[in-house]
């Protein structure tokens, strides 16, 4: 007995330093960033455009702001929709046939192809193929590439979640499996769903590697015609720091698509929790 | 409402849960199932509303005649199902109202007329026993009902599509004996108006509500005929055995 709850209490304590390390490290992150960029987040630098020369020592990072959000919202218009069909598909009409296997193994294999990899697929096919050249529609489709199966498989396993009693109850009424979607699966799930989609969300406004073939450059103006290229932040940082132009810009620009992530990620989870509460 | 099963078989995959079953229930009462755990109650009772076929790997021979027609020769599950009602072991509230829960079948089958509806929904759970109870939180989320209480407002749902037959799986397995009296008080006046199949682990609940029992093992048939006759002068020795005790 002693030593069972010895035991019981070095796991406990194991499981509390993890956490605790996961906190300290992120907190960390945070606080270094804001200790070097939080000085240059000013109303100016959210609110102008980068000048100077090189570019980028001076001025702020609108256009790289708006850029990272027409590109996100591409990608999200783009790989929702689909994304949630296929899942519907695979939770619930599915069964379990080859050709469901065969889908959730290739989704599962998407979700595991460096994104640098999508990227290359996004220039030959996209900006090369199909003739968008380097532009907002091209970068905000290959990120849609690349949020896909995240968008799936989130929503898949929330349509499973939901409990199956439901299910079972609708078609002992002689309820279609449509009507029970629409009217208790789908506003069951919808929480976890969109969590799941803020969640990639989050991935798509941080991900550098697809764009950088495909859409953003150094600089561009406010436009934001689909087939223009763009500026956006991970994309604007990556350039800041590795041409030596301005740290100070960059660890701004980097304190500010963290704290973009973090509003998404928090959002997420604040609706997840929401999941099959409240009785309704 | 006549139920004739004939030569009725279930695999699930090839593995064989029903064999060959023959049975006859005529008309109005309740018709109680009793056997051991894992012996085709389940299956036999969701193969009467076509749930049965959802589960992977179904298949069946023989016939399920309600009124002389034969159920599974039309390809249209969904109408037997409206026909035949089903409440499960565990209560289920749908994350509903508990107005909408009643109304979740009728809303379905197209009824919009707000003066229907709510008759319905009365209708509905005063035949479930459950209207005093609820009428005065009608907009209240079901899951806020005891357990009790929504074992029978499952009953009013499946009530509210005005089914021929009410098949019920041990539904008062997770109840309280008060909640279980007033579901057999509740049983046996619905079967007035509406044939009843309930299975059941409790064999003083079948001597209780049941006109007629049938005694199921390893998905055969063993006897059946009026309750009191089977509890008192069974004609097999399993069944002697099973009522005594000896082999569950
Ligand atoms: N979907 C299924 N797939 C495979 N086997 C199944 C399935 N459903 C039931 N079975 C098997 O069929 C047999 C009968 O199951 P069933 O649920 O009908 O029994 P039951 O008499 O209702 O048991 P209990 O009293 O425990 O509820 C069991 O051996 C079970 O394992
Ligand atoms: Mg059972």
């Amino acid at each position: 007995m002693i030593s069972r709850s010895f035991k019981d209490r070095f796991l406990l304590a194991t499981f509390w330093s993890a956490g605790l390390a996961i906190l300290l490290v992120l907190t960390g992150i945070i606080g270094y960033l804001l200790l070097r960029g939080g000085s240059s987040l000013t109303v100016e630098f959210l609110t102008t455009a980068p000048r100077g020369l090189p570019l980028g020592t001076s001025g702020g990072v609108l256009p790289a702001i708006k850029g990272t959000l027409l590109l996100v919202l591409i990608a999200v218009l783009a790989a929702a929709v689909p994304g949630l069909i296929t899942a519907i598909y695979l939770s619930e009409y599915g069964e379990s046939s080859k050709f469901t296997t065969l889908v959730n193994i290739t989704i599962q294999c998407m979700a595991g192809i460096p994104s640098i990899v999508t990227g290359l697929f996004g220039y030959a096919f996209f900006v090369v193929y199909l003739g968008f050249g380097f532009s907002l529609l091209a970068g905000g489709l290959s990120l849609g590439i690349m949020i896909f199966p995240v968008i799936v498989l989130t929503a898949r396993d929330a349509l499973l979640a939901v409990n199956e009693q439901y299910r079972l109850t609708g078609a002992a009424l002689g309820v279609s499996r449509w009507y029970m979607l629409h009217r208790v699966i789908i506003p069951q799930a919808a929480p976890a769903i969109l969590s799941g989609i803020l969640l990639a969300m989050g991935y798509a406004a941080g991900a550098t590697a697809p764009i950088m073939v495909t859409a953003a450059v150094i600089s561009a103006g406010m436009s934001g015609g689909l087939m223009e290229p763009v500026m956006a932040l991970p994309y604007h940082l990556y350039i800041l720091f590795s041409q030596h132009i301005s740290m100070e810009k960059a660890y701004g620009t980097a304190l500010l698509l963290v704290l973009l992530l973090l509003f998404l990620n928090i959002t997420a989870l604040l609706l997840k929790g929401r999941q099959g509460k409240g009785g309704y | 409402m006549s139920i004739q099963v004939k030569n009725w078989s279930v695999f699930f995959e090839k593995y064989p849960v029903l064999h060959n079953i023959d049975l006859e229930f005529n008309g109005q009462g309740i018709f109680a199932v009793i056997g051991p755990s894992g012996c085709g109650k389940t299956t036999l009772l969701k193969s009467i509303n076509r749930t049965a076929e959802l589960d992977r790997g179904f298949n069946c021979s023989g016939k399920i005649l309600l009124n002389g027609e034969d159920i599974y020769q039309k390809n249209d599950a969904a109408s037997i199902r409206r026909r035949v009602g089903m409440v499960f072991q565990t209560p289920v509230a749908l994350p509903m109202s508990v107005r909408e829960n009643v109304l979740f079948g009728p809303r379905y089958y197209g009824e919009k007329n707000k003066r229907k509806l709510r008759d319905i929904c009365e209708r509905s759970l005063k035949q479930a026993g459950l209207w005093e109870e609820v009428k005065d939180k009608l907009e209240h989320p079901a899951g806020e009902l005891s357990g009790g209480q929504k074992q029978r407002l499952a009953i009013a749902r499946a009530l509210a599509v005005e089914p021929e037959v009410l098949l019920l799986d041990e539904p008062c397995s997770s109840l309280d004996p008060a909640s279980t009296m007033l579901i057999e008080r509740l049983l046996t006046q619905l079967s007035g108006t509406l044939s009843i199949v309930l299975v059941t682990h409790n064999l003083f609940q079948a001597k209780r509500v049941a006109h007629q029992t049938l005694l199921m093992m390893a998905g055969q048939v063993v006897e059946y005929g009026p309750t009191g006759q089977l509890f008192s002068k069974p004609v097999r020795q399993e069944t002697a055995d099973f009522i005594s005790g000896l082999t569950w």
